[in-house]
């Protein structure tokens, strides 16, 4: 089970493992239970998520095409190096938003 | 980036290094060829900075990525002769090249680095030597499309350029992520980072429309990405290359050299079939290579190396290390034979051990004797064979000075030639890793201060070009490095003149001096040898910390100079830092071991000779040898000194004399001076294992580190340079200064301390550290109360002690006076006043303190200053004797008086860096500090709260989330607690104002990151009151 952190419009779900095959059925339910109930600017929140397979990756992208139908916005948070890495390679940032995990975004600036 | 995994960025970063290692020769082998270029070593060049790229890349490192691709590109045009490799054109890519090595470096940091600079002038290079034609082409994009499809990439035509260039085909190969990937077991990541490795990827898409949405009943049906990339596969191998089906993969074709600006040119053709509709088929693109695995296992298999895989199984984040140490080399390449040598030698000595435990069973003495005979012929090849893979060439370090020199010349407008030679001497690589700063500096100094300008040289009739010579050469074990060059010389004259105009000797010591002593000067801190302060060198600093880094080494320098013909620099170093001979030596009945490098000759004195050899000077004894006066130290008193015995001021020549006893004295010398050291007995020479003495042994003076004998006894490694310190004995009194007592006050080492001076009555002045003084108060003495026979004051709302003086030593009592001060003190958390009477003052002094004549319990002693006896107050010992629970926690040191700078210190450090914060952490724990940190100024803040009476200093980075180091210091200060703690802001950079910004708010000291000499001795001056 995903959390879900439900914070004025804005609806955060954060699951609980990496996003990979074998949880994607279930969140992907979770997902879709979340948009039917009409939400439209989720935030995925990858905090401790360390991997995200090719299934997973398609869940989000699925989800981010839901979003978009009925005009919503998908942002997806504290993604791990690794994979923030992998999201910029595959261009997705260009899709929906993606930022890196706060420690991360402040790399460098010391 | 702390996730990445350690060991691949650790490979990355050695890898890269050993790319960058011989780029500043090789780009200067190239500037010197010109138009006729090398082309082999261009190649060489250019592989470097394209595996930097890819493996960037990989690991994600963009920044380095793309200053990297940047690069590649100038290099590539320089291999194909469209660009002339003009020194203009070397410059920037040197300076290119340096940036690079620096984000390698520190590769964690290196997404934040702002590379504009280089990729604007590389950029530069590019299209200013572009066919007029083509030098649209690096900006111009180009969109490229599937037949019929929408745009799938925007490119940079020039890429596409450069592929073809390469002699490339330039593909886009659609690949579905479940199909292709996922059920082959592979992670995108993984997946992305092999292709990576093998192609030139130049962009990735994916067709996000195909996907679907959430109402899809299949989980997820197809996931289609497309990826641009050249690569030098033949259209017809590359569909089962890459594990895709034909359909799959378009080949992009077009004269790329046309003006068209748009995809007229362009047309995906071959094969023809359009990119099949994945929701339509989707098991069809998997299904061709699975029927042909065997065609391409590196491509269809999951490789097996980490370094591609990046197996999801492995949970990263819970691995404990959280950095690697990046800027320190923490592996090493060995050859292979080495290592094979290696294991051959450890097979043997497992061999004898069978034997000598065959033979020990059977108690065969003469087999046990062979046996043991063995295991010593092995032990010592073995000694040998690891001691070689610690040996690296010095080449290493000679291979950045062509460019030093190069940059010198230009940027002071000299010519000068390099010679290098030796650069296959191999030494350990701690002494090679030292060595690069002080070698710097020194062919710095030869190319700044040494070699004149062009003019100057033909007017003295010497060719208009500089030599300078760079020389390591082997001998008697020891490896010498000269420096040599054919410039002006140093003229003792002027140098010791400079000398007494910076007050660091009296012209009366420098009359005494011969000419090479008066060069040796150049090593006194605080002297610089330029006229006037140069952008290259000349700013007091140098010579001195060269002579320290090489003492450290244990190197000795030595200058022979004429003037007018140049100057040669000699650097002696041992070859290995861990293993040393030395000669054994007793004092005291117990053995010392004396480096054999420090020791010059002995010297043996038979009694009768004692009188006549032997001369008191002042208050130094010096031996006569061959007409020179050397000063003698006896062990036997230095050693005492270090135990806190009594000791004893009979002389070594009374001693000798008494008992009759010849005197045997060991000439030493450390660096720049010999001094002899009265031993009681000389033993023979061995060669000594050294171990790093133990952190609680750290402030016993006058040792290097110890080492077990033969017999399994430990001894003690004497350190000849800090034995001469702590018998004061420096340079100048060497230059016979000694006869001149007087003037050597003025340069005796001794510390500046801030005192507060202050009384008690009209008679008697006390000092203390100001530094220890929270504040003072004046009061009326009406306002002081007696409650339960204690005095106390209403300070701040609370209630503060009070005491006197007196209360614990024994001197006079307060005077009775109406206007009466107090001295805030906070110990340990406590506070408390200490009762005095106006005025007070307080004053920098260089204090002689005098531990014995006015000792007693609460004063640490006396000093003499303004001509008044002054007591200095122990504040520490004073309040424990008072309130014992107080200061129970202190460790009390071999002074008898409480020390703040030992195990028990913990310092608090705010570093956002997991790096910083990890290399700092270690080497304040390295000097016996505990560490708290914190990873962002609010946690440091918390911590400090929960820890506050532990906590005796706050180290703080200045830019951190949350709460910044600036933030930090000012919460700090403001809490009444907290005002006098010490803190320390660590920057990479800080501007004056930066500074004046911090000091406002209350940061006590700035330090640079990483610059630990500094770091430390800012914090010991900071705790040591």
């Amino acid at each position: 089970m995903s959390e879900v952190i439900r914070e004025n419009e804005t609806v955060t779900i954060r699951p609980q493992s990496d996003v990979v095959a074998s949880m994607a059925s279930e969140f992907k339910g979770e997902l879709k239970g979340l948009l039917d109930e009409g939400i439209r600017d989720l935030t995925i929140d990858l905090q401790g998520v360390e991997m995200v397979d090719s299934v997973g990756l398609g869940v989000l992208i699925a989800t981010h095409n839901s979003l978009s139908k009925t005009g919503g916005q998908l942002a997806v948070c504290n993604v791990s190096n690794d994979i923030f890495s992998l999201f910029k390679t595959m261009r997705l940032d260009k899709h929906f938003s993606v930022t890196a995990i706060e420690e991360e975004a402040c790399h460098g600036t010391s | 980036m702390e996730h990445l995994d350690d060991e691949i960025l650790e490979s990355f970063i050695e890898e890269s290094r050993e790319h960058l290692a011989d780029i500043e020769n090789d780009l200067l082998t190239i500037e010197e060829g010109g138009a006729d270029i090398d082309e082999d070593l261009v190649n060489k060049v250019f592989r470097a900075a394209h595996s930097i790229k890819g493996g960037a890349g990989f690991m994600g490192l963009e920044t380095i990525k793309n200053l990297a691709h940047k690069i590649e590109n100038v290099l590539g045009m320089i291999r194909s002769q469209e660009i002339v490799p003009s020194s203009e054109v070397v410059n920037i890519l040197l300076l290119a090249f340096d940036t690079l090595r620096d984000m390698v470096n520190n590769a964690n940091e290196s997404n934040g680095v702002d590379i504009t600079e280089h990729t604007v002038a590389l950029a530069g290079i590019t299209s200013a030597y572009l066919p007029p034609e083509e030098k649209a082409e690096v900006n111009e994009q180009v969109e490229i499309s599937l037949p019929d499809g929408p745009p799938l990439f925007t490119v940079a035509k020039f890429d596409l350029h450069q592929a073809e260039k390469e002699k490339h085909n330039v593909y886009v190969v659609a690949f579905d992520l479940i199909h292709d990937i996922h059920r082959r077991g592979l992670t995108p990541l993984s997946f992305l980072h092999e292709l990576q490795d093998k192609v030139n990827v130049i962009d990735c898409t994916v067709e996000i429309g195909d996907v679907g949405t959430l109402d899809e009943e299949v989980i997820i049906n197809c996931l289609p990405l497309y990826v641009l990339l050249s690569s030098d596969v033949t259209p017809e191998n590359a569909a089962e290359l890459w594990g895709v089906s034909q359909e799959s993969v378009h080949q992009l074709t077009g004269d790329l050299t046309l003006k068209t600006v748009d995809m007229a040119g362009y047309e995906i053709v071959q094969p023809p079939a359009d990119f099949p509709e994945p929701v339509a088929e989707p098991v069809a693109p998997m299904e061709i290579p699975i029927e042909t695995p065997t065609v391409c296992p590196e491509v269809q298999t999951p490789t097996p190396e980490p370094e591609v895989s990046a197996e999801p199984e492995i949970p990263k984040r819970k691995a404990p290390p959280k950095m690697t140490s990046s800027s320190a080399e923490t592996s090493l390449r060995v050859n292979v034979k080495l290592l094979d040598n290696l294991m051959n030698l450890a097979g043997e000595l497992v061999l004898s051990r069978n034997e000598l435990m065959q033979a020990e069973a059977q108690n065969e003495l003469n087999l046990i004797g062979a046996a043991t005979q063995r295991i010593n012929l092995v032990t010592s090849e073995l000694q040998e064979a690891i001691m070689l893979t610690r040996m690296q060439p010095i080449g290493n370090v000679f291979n950045k000075f062509p460019r030093v020199v190069r940059d010198l010349a230009s940027a002071l407008d000299k010519k000068i030639e390099l010679s290098v030679s030796g650069n296959d001497v191999d030494m350990d690589k701690t002494i090679i890793e030292g060595l690069a700063d002080p070698l710097t500096h020194l062919v710095r100094n030869s190319a700044d201060h040494g070699i004149e300008d062009p003019a100057v040289r033909r007017k003295s009739g010497k060719s208009e070009t500089g030599q300078i010579w760079l020389k390591a050469y082997h001998e008697a074990g020891q490896v010498n490095i000269e420096i040599s060059d054919d410039g002006k010389g140093i003229n003792p004259d002027k140098l010791s003149q400079s000398a007494i105009n910076k007050g660091l000797v009296t012209e009366k010591q420098v009359e005494a001096m011969s000419d090479k002593e008066k060069i040796a000067m150049i090593f006194l801190p605080g002297f610089s040898m330029a006229d006037k302060v140069t952008d290259v060198s000349g700013r007091g600093v140098g010579m001195d910390v060269v002579k320290t880094n090489l003492d450290k080494l244990g190197g000795q320098i030595d200058i022979d100079s004429k003037i007018g013909y140049g100057t040669t620099i000699r650097i002696k170093l041992p070859l290995t830092l861990a293993i040393i001979p030395s000669l054994m030596i007793s004092t005291n009945e117990q053995r010392y071991a004396l480096p054999m490098v420090n020791v010059v000759e002995l010297l043996r004195i038979p009694a009768k000779q004692i009188k006549e050899r032997i001369e008191q000077v002042a208050d130094a004894e010096v031996v006569r040898l061959r007409q020179e006066l050397l000063p003698i130290l006896s062990l036997r008193k230095l050693l005492a000194e270090n135990l806190d015995l009594e000791p004893d001021t009979e002389t070594e020549r009374e001693t000798a004399l008494a008992t009759g006893r010849a005197m045997n004295i060991v000439v030493v010398s450390a660096g720049s001076f010999k001094y002899g050291l009265v031993v009681d007995q000389l033993h023979d020479s061995e060669e000594i294992v050294v171990k790093p003495l133990d952190q609680y042994l750290k402030k016993c003076r006058g040792y290097a580190g110890a080492t077990i004998m033969g017999n399994g006894q430990v001894a003690l490694i004497l350190d000849v340079a800090s034995l001469a310190r702590m018998a004061e004995l420096n340079l100048e009194e060497i230059a016979k200064s000694s006869l001149d007592h007087e003037d050597q006050v003025a340069i005796d080492e001794m510390k500046t301390e801030s005192l507060l001076l202050f009384g008690c009555s009209e008679s008697e002045k006390f000092g203390v550290p100001v530094d220890l003084v929270g504040r003072i108060e004046r009061i009326a003495s009406s306002d002081i109360e007696y409650s339960g026979g204690k005095k106390t004051i209403k300070y701040r709302g609370g209630i503060l002690p009070l005491y006197g003086i007196d209360e614990v030593a024994n001197v006079e009592p307060l005077a009775q006076r109406d206007d009466l001060l107090v001295i805030v003190f906070r110990i340990n958390g406590h506070e408390f006043g200490l009762l005095a009477i106006p005025p007070v003052d307080t004053v920098d002094v260089a204090v002689k303190l005098d531990r014995e004549t006015l000792r007693q319990l609460g004063i640490k002693g006396s000093a003499i200053i303004d001509d008044q006896t002054t007591l200095i107050v122990d504040i520490y010992e004073f309040i424990q004797t008072l309130n014992p629970d107080w200061v129970d926690s202190m460790p009390v040191d071999d002074q008898g008086c409480i020390t703040t700078d030992s195990g028990g210190t913990k310092i608090l450090y705010a570093e956002d860096s997991g790096f910083f914060r990890n290399t700092v952490r270690k080497f304040l724990e390295e000097e016996g500090y505990g560490v708290i940190d914190a990873e962002d100024g609010q946690e440091a803040w918390q911590l400090l709260q929960e820890h506050a009476d532990e906590i005796s200093m706050v180290l703080t980075d200045i830019e951190m989330p949350n709460l910044d180091g600036l933030g930090l210091s000012k919460k700090i200060r403001s809490d009444e607690r907290f005002q006098h703690i010490p803190i320390i802001a660590l920057t990479t950079l800080a501007s004056d104002k930066d500074v004046a910004k911090g000091k406002e708010i209350g940061v006590t000291d700035y330090q640079v990151k990483l610059d630990k000499e500094k770091l430390i001795s800012s914090i010991q001056t900071m705790l040591s009151h």
